[in-house]
């Protein structure tokens, strides 16, 4: 018996140490894998600098890395570079690598190779405006870069942040000379880019000496590991398609499933889905220099909207009501203006365009095909419009077709786009700005504020600003907001710790299998 | 005797029998198959024609509360992603569908015939004519619309153009081959030496002579316009919406083919029949006009 | 016979120059600037202008047509705007995944198609004939869209058989490469199948009326050794026109179900460019498959020759 027992207490040891090991290897991330991703559509070159395309950023986001980058509420943090410095005068910013941050290419990660970026930067980017202010890049050593302005500039940081057409840091040799798309696709992040056959796939695969910050994960920013072995970037762009592919176990992941789809999907036992919301707002512009140049007449249409509706037959339920010119989850949000938003007052929007003298013109509004949620929108705002009294006349063209008829003020009077996460409000004045506007905005009160908010570099000035701009955009109805959209992703069970959030990422994301 | 077919046989006992119209008509319904056909487009065109009377609902009206509602007696053919009520939504569809059915037959027959006459009669403008025809068949039908519609914009009047440009050559190609065989026999040689004109003699003596083939030509590519359609409005190149066509209810539905499949279904449908009918009415008119073709 | 195919290869150099100048004039009314496309919607109108500048696009059109017209002809078909990598790579990476899928649809199509023609032909007037006619209508009635759709539904979703969609090469894994195929050959064959086998049933009928076939029988030839031998024989002119035909239908019709099916050929690749206002690769797409169709049919041209010498090369 007692030699039994004797047994029994090792092999109960043994158990026990199992179970807790099993206990905590669930916790505990694995390596390897494949990971086949159905995108939406192409990527147009992996080169990060030169396109805002949504392919391009999101292979990139695990290729590359800048210095700094954006957490969960969309402050900077370190990212390439660990701390930086700001002159009392709010004009120089000094930034101090990390060391021993190899490319893929094994070269470490100098200040000459953040200079080279900068530099080819201002020459090939779309966003190189956001730099306007920058006057000199200087390498204080291998690990030291100061940037010089030639003034204050609020938004600066995130324009260094800002994953659009993103300032990746890359080897000098990479960049050097080397013309919009023809850089070599080389960076420091989890990923390391092997091959691009268009329309077919992007494959990445682990970069083994990844050197990870070491600091919390919190949005782009923070602890990054690549677990699995192999990504495929699949672009499919039917929807259909990436629904019955996620079911059939083509993929392992898709992205923006029709949300129509995602109760029959949720029943799956093998599938978890989520949405990542907010993706962006659909929004209408009025054309300032038609009708719409009346301001009772915008604040009718205001007034007599129903978002409610316009949002569950354009979103199909992924959608929610806010009228922040920011999203709720960004620190720049604001409810001014909630009073004049979904006022759904058919009374008040008949007697405001009694008074504008309304006389039956013709209201051409433009929506497009290519977003789908736009194109649902319209077809629903249309027969709004029409109740409250307008002349309407639908205009359905491809997205192309319609930026084209956008251009000309004399043919258009309502337009439908939407608005992707702003990484910082003053992505916004080039609407606003008479100068830059398309719409025939003109308000100089409106660009008051939105100087303030470009010249003040304090977080709390800067949000008062974009506060007043935003109440502004409410009392003018320089346009409308109609709703923030969610979009869902799916992915099979097996892959653990993916959390949607702004853009595809699946650094630090594990295959359990 | 066993294998030849019943349409000759016909040809042959209608030898010499009263009067052509009166045969064509016989031997017509003599095919259960073409009178079938003939009798569903005949439908289709019918239910085109009184769709705003048949409809029980604004195919555009918008009610949030009943989207994506199935079959019932309130909504026969369901509702969709809108509200919108589906049965309303297919009679309408009919309408445009078919007109862009009937504008490029109209279209291709004058361009083709014209095209065909010329081509056929005058040697001399044959061969540039036709070698433009041939480079418009080189390119594959639906890409060719596509290019036309992204070049002109979408409308109904343009979906008509580029299906019209598509399939005029098929058109012209076979007027050309009529004129061709014709110019030689003697009636025309007869007519050409008392004097005539050849605008007489193509307009009077050659055309009425090519009718056959063309009205045959015409019914199929009825139905090859409306499976375009519904093709074009697949890739977004179709008719614009709202107006609803078969197309691009079919096309908005299918995002919703899992949860709603009758919002597909019914369009689908209606393409099917419609294109079964004109197929038919083709095959049999073909039988009756041109026993040799068969 | 020489001669003969050198003339006719001769006789395409117009047709494939017409091709190309309304592939490029029907490009460049589309409105929609491909420069403000590329930068999305947040850009200046000054990045707007400087990126048309770049692209060349600010020039007559007719300098543009000589400069591209001339990189035609030395086999270079610019490169594409969207993808900034030359146009011919592209097509050529495509190619292969376009053309097996229309062979496979083609090898669909002939194998339902001709024997099915020839049974309703043997077989005329009984149910046979009549159910293999009916389904052949109803093949060429149904949209190829609304195929596919259906047959994701079923074999995808539903049974869980083959993949949705997608394209694996056949050097790559043959397995996995068939299963892709199968959906969309069949989807895209369908149709072609049924105007197939009607043509082979009346073409075979027109063959076994005549009277050759008639004094074959008389001899005392067997059923199989008439019409494999003399009427299929005779009988494959007409089909082979329509099998040429289908195989040019087939590349360029192929864009539709290449849509439903996520499968990367030409015909997405048009339909993505048009979208995109990518000119050259619009362009050059239409050139090539235009290209393949004429070269297709001249040689369904030189292979009547071969099978029926009776035909004059003129």
């Amino acid at each position: 018996m007692r030699r039994r027992l004797g047994r029994l207490i090792p092999l109960c040891v043994v158990v026990l140490l199992m179970v807790t090991l099993a206990a905590l290897g669930a916790e505990k991330p694995k390596y390897g894998g494949v990971l086949r991703v159905a995108t939406t559509t192409s990527v147009p070159t992996l080169d990060p600098m030169v396109v805002t395309h949504i392919a391009t950023r999101e292979v990139g986001m695990h290729i590359f890395e800048s210095l700094i980058t954006f957490d969960e509420n969309f402050g900077v943090v370190p990212m390439l570079a660990e701390s930086w410095d700001i002159s009392p005068d709010g004009r120089v910013y000094t930034f101090y690598l990390r060391r021993g941050v190899p490319f893929h290419n094994g070269k470490e990660m100098k200040a000459e190779d953040v200079w080279a970026s900068v530099v080819r930067f201002l020459e090939v980017s779309p966003r190189k405006g956001e730099l306007a202010n920058l006057e000199e890049v200087k390498i204080v050593d291998d690990y030291t870069v100061a940037f010089r302005l030639s003034q204050p500039t609020g938004p600066f940081l995130a324009a260094l942040a800002n994953p659009i057409a993103q300032l990746a840091i890359m080897p000098r040799e990479a960049v050097e000379g080397k013309a919009a798309r023809q850089a070599e696709i080389i960076g420091t992040g989890p990923y390391k880019f092997v091959e691009w056959i268009p329309d077919r796939h992007v494959k990445v695969v682990r970069f083994p000496e990844y050197e990870p910050i070491d600091m919390p994960t919190s949005g782009f920013g923070g602890y990054k590991a690549a677990y699995i072995d192999e990504i495929l970037f699949i672009p499919v762009p039917e929807p259909g398609a990436r629904v019955a592919g996620l079911e059939a176990s083509d993929y392992d992941f898709a992205d923006f499933l029709p949300a129509i789809n995602v109760p029959d999907l949720m029943d799956q036992p093998g599938l978890i889905l989520d949405s990542l919301m907010p993706y962006t707002w659909p929004v209408i512009y009025f054309n300032f220099a038609r009708s719409f140049g009346s301001h009772k007449l915008r604040q009718a249409v205001q007034a007599g909207l129903d978002l409610d509706e316009i949002m569950i037959a354009s979103s199909d339920g992924a959608g929610r009501l806010d009228p922040g010119m920011y999203f709720k989850e960004q620190v720049w949000n604001s409810q001014v203006g909630i009073d004049l938003y979904n006022q759904k007052d058919l009374d008040k929007a008949k007697a405001l365009m009694k008074e504008a003298n309304y006389a039956g013109e013709e209201i051409i509004v433009v929506t497009n095909t290519d977003y789908e949620y736009m194109y649902k929108a319209a077809i629903v705002l249309e027969q709004q419009l029409k109740k409250i009294g307008f002349n309407v006349k639908l205009v359905v063209l491809d997205w192309p077709g319609s930026l084209d008829v956008r251009k000309d003020l004399d043919k258009w009077d309502i337009f439908f786009s939407s608005h992707s996460t702003r990484f910082d409000p003053s992505a916004n004045d080039f609407y606003f700005k008479p100068e830059t506007t398309f719409f025939a905005y003109d308000n100089p009160e409106m660009v008051k504020h939105l100087k303030q908010g470009m010249d003040s570099t304090a977080f709390e000035d800067r949000y008062r600003a974009y506060e007043e701009a935003q109440r502004i955009f409410y009392e003018d109805v320089a346009m409308i907001k109609l709703y923030d959209l969610g979009i869902w992703q799916g992915w099979q069970k097996y892959v653990k710790d993916y959390r949607p959030w702004v853009m595809l990422n699946f650094n630090s994301v594990w295959l359990d299998k | 005797m066993p294998t030849q077919s019943h349409s000759t046989v016909d040809a042959e006992k209608a030898d010499g029998l009263s009067s052509p119209r009166r045969d064509f008509f016989r031997r017509l319904l003599d095919s259960r198959l073409a009178v079938l056909g003939l009798a569903l487009t005949g439908l289709m065109v019918m239910i085109a024609i009184l769709a705003p009377v048949l409809a029980p609902y604004d195919p555009l009206a918008i009610n949030i509360t009943h989207r994506l509602q199935g079959p019932s007696w309130e909504h026969p053919f369901g509702t969709d992603n809108f509200g919108r009520d589906l049965f309303s939504r297919v009679l309408l569809g009919a309408r445009l569908s078919l007109k862009v059915g009937v504008y490029v037959v109209v279209f291709t027959s004058l361009f083709g015939t014209l095209i065909g006459l010329i081509a056929g009669y005058y040697p001399r403008l044959d061969n540039v004519v036709m070698r433009v025809m041939d480079s418009l068949m080189a390119f594959p039908a639906i890409l060719l619309a596509i290019a036309i519609m992204a070049a002109l914009g979408p409308s109904e009047f343009n979906v008509v153009i580029a299906l019209g440009i598509v399939y005029i050559p098929r058109t012209s190609r076979v007027v050309r081959g009529s004129v061709l065989a014709l110019k030689e026999r003697d009636f025309i040689e007869a007519a050409r030496g008392a004097g005539a004109r050849d605008g007489r003699i193509l307009f009077l003596h050659i055309l009425p002579n090519c009718l056959s083939p063309l009205i045959v030509q015409a019914t199929f590519i009825f139905a090859y316009a409306i499976l375009a359609e519904a093709g074009l409005s697949f890739v977004g190149a179709g008719p614009p919406p709202p107006t609803p066509s078969w197309g691009n209810i079919l096309s908005e539905g299918r995002s919703y083919m899992r949860v709603a499949p009758w919002i597909t279904l019914f369009p689908g449908l209606a393409i099917a029949i419609t294109v079964l009918g004109l197929n038919l009415a083709g095959d049999g008119l073909r039988d009756v006009l041109d026993p040799r073709l068969r | 016979m020489g001669v003969y195919i050198i003339r006719r290869v001769l006789g395409l150099i117009p047709v494939l120059i017409l091709v190309a100048v309304v592939s490029f004039l029907l490009i460049h009314i589309i409105p929609g600037d491909p420069a403000a496309v590329m930068l999305g919607t947040d850009a200046t109108p000054q990045e707007v202008e400087k990126l048309r500048e770049d692209l060349g696009l600010n020039e007559p059109l007719h300098v543009q047509f000589y400069r591209w017209i001339s990189r035609v002809l030395r086999g270079d078909l610019g490169d594409s705007f969207f993808m900034g990598r030359p146009v011919t790579v592209a097509l050529l990476e495509r190619l292969p995944a376009t053309i097996l899928l229309a062979v496979a649809a083609l090898f669909f199509a002939v194998l339902i198609g001709v024997p099915a023609g020839i049974i309703a032909a043997i077989k005329q007037n009984s149910i046979i004939d009549q159910l293999v006619m009916i389904t052949a209508l109803i093949g060429v009635s149904l949209p190829s869209f609304w195929i596919g759709l259906n047959l994701i539904l079923i074999f995808s979703v539903n049974l869980r058989w083959l993949p949705s969609g997608g394209y694996v090469p056949l050097t790559e894994n043959f397995i996995d490469g068939l299963r892709c195929l199968l959906m969309p050959a069949f989807a895209l064959g369908f149709m072609q199948a049924a105007l197939i086998a009607r043509m082979t049933r009346s073409s075979m009928l027109e063959v076994l009326r005549q009277d050759y076939i008639r004094t074959a029988r008389s001899k005392g030839l067997a059923e199989q050794v008439v019409v494999g031998l003399h009427a299929l024989k005779n009988a494959m002119i007409p089909i082979l026109t329509v099998i040429g035909t289908a195989f040019g239908v087939l590349l360029g019709g192929a864009v539709i179900v290449e849509t439903v099916f996520a499968y990367p050929g030409i015909g997405r690749l048009v339909v993505a460019a048009v979208q995109r206002r990518d000119y050259p690769v619009i362009q050059g797409a239409l050139l090539l498959i235009s290209s393949i169709y004429v070269l297709v049919n001249l040689l369904v041209d030189i292979l009547y020759t071969l099978i029926d010498p009776r035909i004059k090369y003129n």
